[in-house]
């Protein structure tokens, strides 16, 4: 089952390089600000926030408000979710790929089967 | 402790591109930091090298390897360990990163199968999984766009565009 519904497609989120380093930084980091999370970067402020910004749609990432700075963090569960959901769909499509390969395999050693 | 159960992660592309740009696109260091990483590659069993990027986006930034085998234009497997940041930590176990080029009528099958994914965490596994799939899909696509005859013309994903930032890569390494 794909998992249930914000506005932005988890794997839209998930396909940029940029949001992915994103969000393995957080996730392995835990809380930080944007200008932390600038720190790697030659692209702009405004770049990241966006990028955040999608993350945080599409629900991989959640914001808390600290005074006057906005602290970032991933949101464990559903990225465990969204993956089991992608290693099961890629499971199913390699099991049939290996079992279409081995029918095309043996098709063309034996032609009249 | 039980050992884990060996993951591997598989993919598969077809390019409608001969096995001798295929085979530049995976070994020539420009084509591979287009769409991978700045890196020190060189085709030749044997021959260690690195993927480099500044430190923060990936980890410390550095990623170990070793050519294992190297047969033009069919296969080239990499050992593959991500360096930790945390110099205190256990250095990981390897990964091992195959590729395989099979010709088909009017192009070729690469074949991407990356071995011993247990040794990763989970996240940076399917983290990896994703990314080799736009990798294959996006990037590699676009790499063979500027190769022909075998030979690798740079400027097919300009620096700008990719994710990664070269203020700490030492000159030797090629981006």
């Amino acid at each position: 089952m794909k998992p249930a519904g914000p506005p932005v497609d988890v794997f839209t989120a998930i396909a940029d390089p940029t949001r992915r380093a994103l969000l393995l930084r957080l996730a392995h980091e835990g809380e930080r600000n944007v200008s932390e999370l600038l720190e790697p970067f030659s692209i702009s402020q405004p770049a990241v926030s966006k990028h955040l910004r999608i993350l945080r749609e599409a629900g991989l990432v959640r914001s808390r408000r600290v005074g006057r700075e906005k602290l970032y963090e991933v949101e464990a569960s559903r990225l465990r979710d969204v993956f089991d959901w992608v290693s099961h769909f890629e499971k199913y499509w390699d099991e049939k790929l290996d079992a279409l390969g081995e029918f095309l395999d043996r098709k063309n050693a034996d032609p009249k089967s | 402790m039980v050992a884990p159960k060996p993951i591997v992660i598989r993919k598969k592309r077809f390019y409608p591109h001969p096995p001798e740009d295929v085979w530049a696109a995976i070994t020539d260091p420009y084509a591979i930091a287009e769409w991978m990483e700045p890196n020190d590659h060189q085709p030749v069993v044997g021959h260690k090298f690195q993927f480099r990027c500044d430190p923060g986006m990936c980890g410390a930034g550095i990623t170990e390897c070793e050519v294992l085998e190297a047969e033009p234009q069919r296969r080239l497997v990499w050992s593959w360990v991500s360096v930790s940041k945390d110099e205190t930590r256990q250095r990981p176990l390897p990964m091992t990163i195959a590729w395989t080029l099979t010709p088909q009528e009017g192009g070729t099958l690469l074949t991407l199968e990356h071995s011993g994914a247990e040794n990763t965490d989970w996240l940076t596994r399917n983290m990896m999984r994703v990314g080799w799939g736009y990798m294959m899909k996006k990037m590699i696509s676009r790499v063979l766009t500027h190769c022909d005859a075998g030979e690798f013309r740079p400027g097919a994903i300009p620096l700008q565009k990719r994710y990664y930032t070269c203020k700490t890569i030492p000159d030797n390494y090629v981006r």
